[in-house]
């Protein structure tokens, strides 16, 4: 009985990275597999007979045949997923159920993607949901990738995450959402955008990983600047190289559903232990050891500390957080999860993780709150890895200079012809106030105020 | 007709630990008189466990197996591995999840059990072995003992959990914790059981300065767990008459005092050590005499005394206990100076002394004493502060509440936890006069001759 994942990807950025996340599994699952489709391939593989036609489904332990990706992809044109499907390893992963498009693009306009794209695709979103979860056995989870600064991203998305809630509402919902950069503009309705969807994301939502561009470009510099080899498959055009660093954190994430280890974390558990309050699930994830850059020189103990510190040190965020501007909230938690995979041993991770405690400063409320996950599966490129997830108050930060420039934009009610012309102005006051309600949580929470939950 | 014990180890660490219990008692049984209490006869003569595995994944529970000491090799039974649902995922740390899970896999569960219970002549006692501070081992734990109670209210449960007393590594921990005392400990009283708490950083100091392990694995850490248990739950003899766990559990339990504490005597640093022991029964009850006097167990090393300026630790309070000695001589064991060390408040039902002429398969004599004891009263006291810091924000509650445990569940849960600690504290009627303190430190008078 294995607990089975099914990934949604809606938009432009979230099938790509979707098409390197996949591209990860497989290479990780090749130097894995020890001769047949096995429980940690079910988690997020089907493997069918592809000669009969409906494909006949072969169960855990069967010989290898043709494989699928529980996975629905999403988006409002077609280019995307049709260079997806095209791709020589990837292609075949997916089945015509799967993989529901329509033309037109959503115009980077949130309200295009949830009024008009939503509804309209809605019979085939519902149909193929319900085709994944029935091939599973036990679903755990499902997996909302797309960002949140676009048009089908973010308003489809958002469709399809009140989509999810209203048919599985006990499965998990778990959001990565790319969310867009501070420093940069790319998109100028990007605040709207954003806000409007965060406001679905914090109501419908278990749990979400924000990232950032700038934050994952400066991590990937980093990585480049210490020498790492090139990606495996040698193609490193732009945004591929960032979308990878997600698709090493998506792997990670699920690592400790699929594969056996000394400190057995399960995905619910993530929820359990690092969501102390409904509406307060925004997570910040940092990763270690910057991958694919070898250094096997170190000796295994001090190797494993500097990957620990590494990890959890500001500078290997994901999003970007103004924690050393600020005053008040620095790099505190209110509770916060470590994850290993590789050649780590149980004491260590003990032991490192006592070193970190002090400076997470949890709350008084939540002394316990640091969660240990043991894998013994490395990731690929490297023996050892270590992910940290923090629910951390610095996050309100972030939201602030959204809200920043949202208003700034809402004010001279900029572009908003665009979206009262199918949805409601009564959508951004509410979103907006939610959002201010959030951060108002946050803030209350990172002064240890009482009565700061909702 | 001899009795028998049936085992029930659920969720990961339940089933990591009871494994290592399993296998220690194993190579401690050397007769099969003493084996039959945990073990059955297999088609091809080996012992197979009187065990049930129970949990929600099949991957700790696939993995684990039997053991082999000295040739004597002992297994589980092949259809004693369950798997329950729990509504179709893992717990996820969550004691409301586990305990209102599917009752289909709970009820289960509690029909292999019946059926290994079929199995033996009589079974007088239930050992369980489950961690406190997860979702699986204390929710699902908590489910399959209300099944199982009410068809069996005649077996004493011991339930063993294993909790954290400092540091714990799970956010909900305390919640857990609470839940599963409150609920494991009305159990135990329905049916004339009790508890056995263990702490986590309790063996980890034991293995840093007893067997010197700096940084020990969680193997380690439940062979620490195997040693201080073991001999506390083998059979031994009282004016002649066998008697096992249930009879201990019918002794050491009374009231709401459901605690116990297992202590065991002597802890060799290496197994070699054995070889020259040239302890006598004195040494060895004093040794264990020394560690179960005390409240919170500074436990030194062997050179190490402890420093002036740091006051003497309290004293423990035992209300009622069980003193085996294992050995060729085990009948001259010393009870005076159990009478003399241990304090035993008036009108409690105090010490009663088995012996057994097997020895312990590491030293030729061996003491062991199962105390209910207020020795219980750091752990409980630790669960309550942290479950009543973070109930006070309500933090984490939403997560119980969708499965059906309400905040007002856990606030009563903390009230009986309260209750239950106050009734430990008043085990010491008066707090100890300096004096007292004095001549604890003062040399016990000579044996009489």
């Amino acid at each position: 009985m294995v607990r089975e994942m099914v990934m949604v990807q809606v938009g432009q950025c979230g099938n790509q990275i979707g098409r390197r996340f996949w591209l990860e599994l497989v290479q990780e699952a090749a130097s894995q597999v020890q001769g047949g489709f096995d429980a940690a391939m079910s988690a997020l593989f089907r493997n069918v007979d592809a000669r009969y036609e409906p494909a006949i489904e072969l169960d855990v332990g069967s010989l290898l045949a043709s494989l699928r990706a529980r996975a629905i992809l999403v988006d409002t044109e077609e280019g995307v997923v049709s260079e997806t499907r095209r791709h020589p390893i990837l292609g075949d992963l997916f089945e015509e159920t799967q993989v529901i498009t329509d033309v037109g693009g959503a115009g980077n306009n949130w309200a295009s993607g949830y009024a008009s794209y939503g509804p309209k695709l809605q019979l085939r979103v519902e149909a193929a949901l319900r085709k994944a979860v029935e091939a599973c056995d036990s679903p755990q989870a499902f997996f909302l990738v797309y960002s949140v600064g676009g048009g089908t991203g973010s308003g489809l998305g958002s469709s399809v995450l009140e989509l999810l809630r209203d048919m599985y509402p006990d499965l998990c919902r778990f959001n990565v959402a790319v969310y867009p950069s501070a420093d940069y503009e790319d998109v100028i309705t990007g605040p709207y955008n954003a806000v409007l969807a965060t406001k679905w994301l914090t109501e419908a939502s278990d749990c979400v990983i924000p990232l950032e561009n700038s934050a994952l470009l400066d991590y990937r510099a980093r990585q480049a600047g210490l020498g790492a080899s090139q990606l495996p498959d040698g193609i490193d055009t732009g945004f591929d190289g960032i979308n990878d660093v997600i698709a090493q954190l998506l792997s990670h994430l699920t690592a400790g559903a699929r594969y056996p280890g000394g400190l057995n974390m399960d995905f619910n558990e993530i929820t359990t232990n690092l969501v102390p309050f409904q509406r307060l699930h925004y997570l910040t994830a940092s990763f270690s050891p910057l991958l694919r850059c070898n250094r096997s020189n170190l000796n295994l103990d001090k190797r494993e500390h500097r990957i620990f510190l590494e990890a959890c040190a500001t500078t290997s965020k994901l999003v970007t957080t103004y924690a050393k501007t600020s005053q008040t909230s620095s790099n505190r938690a209110l509770a916060c999860a470590v994850f290993a995979r590789g050649k780590v041993a149980s004491a260590n991770l003990i032991h490192a993780s006592n070193c970190l405690r002090p400076s997470l400063k949890l709350p008084q409320w939540n002394p316990d709150g640091l969660k240990m996950g043991l894998c013994r599966v490395p990731p690929l490129g490297a023996s050892s890895a270590v992910l940290c997830l923090k629910n951390s108050p610095a996050i309100a930060q972030n939201f602030d200079t959204l809200k920043n420039r949202f208003n700034k934009l809402y004010q001279v009610k900029a572009m908003l012809h665009h979206y009262t012309q199918i949805v409601d102005s009564t959508v951004f006051e509410d979103a907006i106030n939610d959002l201010e309600g959030v951060i108002e949580c946050y803030k209350n929470a990172d002064l240890n105020a009482p009565n700061f939950h909702v | 007709m001899p009795a028998s014990c049936v085992t029930v180890q659920i969720g990961q660490c339940g089933t990591q630990l009871g494994a290592c219990v399993l296998d220690r008692l194993n190579a401690e049984a050397r007769h099969e008189a003493d084996a039959a209490y945990f073990f059955r006869q297999g088609k091809s003569g080996e012992r197979v466990a009187r065990a049930v595995l129970v949990d929600t994944e099949p991957r700790v529970v696939g993995e684990v197996e039997g053991g082999d000491r000295d040739g004597c090799r002992w297994v589980y039974g092949a259809a004693n591995r369950v798997l329950c649902d729990a509504g179709l995922r893992g717990c996820a740390n969550n004691w409301a999840k586990g305990f209102s899970s599917e009752k289909e896999g709970v009820n289960r569960a509690a029909d292999v059990v019946r059926r290994e219970m079929e199995r033996s002549d009589r079974v007088d006692a239930l050992l369980s072995f489950a961690a406190g501070a997860g979702g699986t081992g204390s929710g699902l734990g908590c489910a399959f003992h209300s099944c199982f109670s009410d068809d069996n209210p005649k077996i004493r449960p011991l339930h063993c959990v294993v909790l954290p007393d400092r540091q714990g590594d799970v956010a909900v921990g305390s919640y857990n914790a609470t839940l599963t005392l409150n609920h494991l400990s009305k159990d135990a009283k329905r049916r004339g059981g009790g508890l056995c708490l263990l702490s986590n950083e309790l063996s980890k100091q034991m293995c840093t300065n007893v067997f010197r392990i700096d940084r020990p694995t969680f193997d380690q850490l439940n062979d620490v767990f195997a040693t201080l248990l073991a001999g506390n739950l083998l059979p031994y003899a009282i004016e002649g008459q066998r008697k096992g766990l249930g009879y201990t559990l019918s002794h050491c339990c009374a009231g709401r005092l459901r605690y116990v504490t297992p202590y065991a005597a002597p802890l060799y640093e290496r197994a070699q050590n054995a070889a020259f022991d040239q302890n006598l029964w004195p040494g060895v009850c004093g040794e264990l005499t020394r560690r179960a006097k005390l409240l919170a167990e500074p436990i030194l090393r062997a050179d190490e005394k402890p420093p002036l300026d740091r006051p003497p630790p309290a004293r423990a309070w035992v209300c009622a206990g069980l003193v085996v000695g294992r050995g060729a001589d085990a009948t001259q064991m010393e009870e005076s100076r159990f009478a003399r060390d241990i304090r035993i408040p008036k009108g409690a039902p105090g010490l009663k002394f088995g012996t057994s002429q097997n020895a312990c398969r590491t030293a030729p004599r061996s003491c062991y004493f199962l105390a209910n004891s207020s020795s219980v009263l750091p752990i409980l006291r630790h669960v309550e502060s942290r479950c009543s810091a973070m109930l006070e924000y309500r933090a984490y509650v939403h997560h119980y509440e969708r499965y059906g445990t309400t905040a007002e569940d856990l606030e009563k849960a903390l009230a009986s936890l309260r209750a239950q600690i106050a009734d430990y504290d008043g085990l010491a009627p008066v707090p100890e006069p300096p004096v007292a303190a004095m001549a604890s430190l003062s040399l016990p008078p000579p044996p009489p001759r």
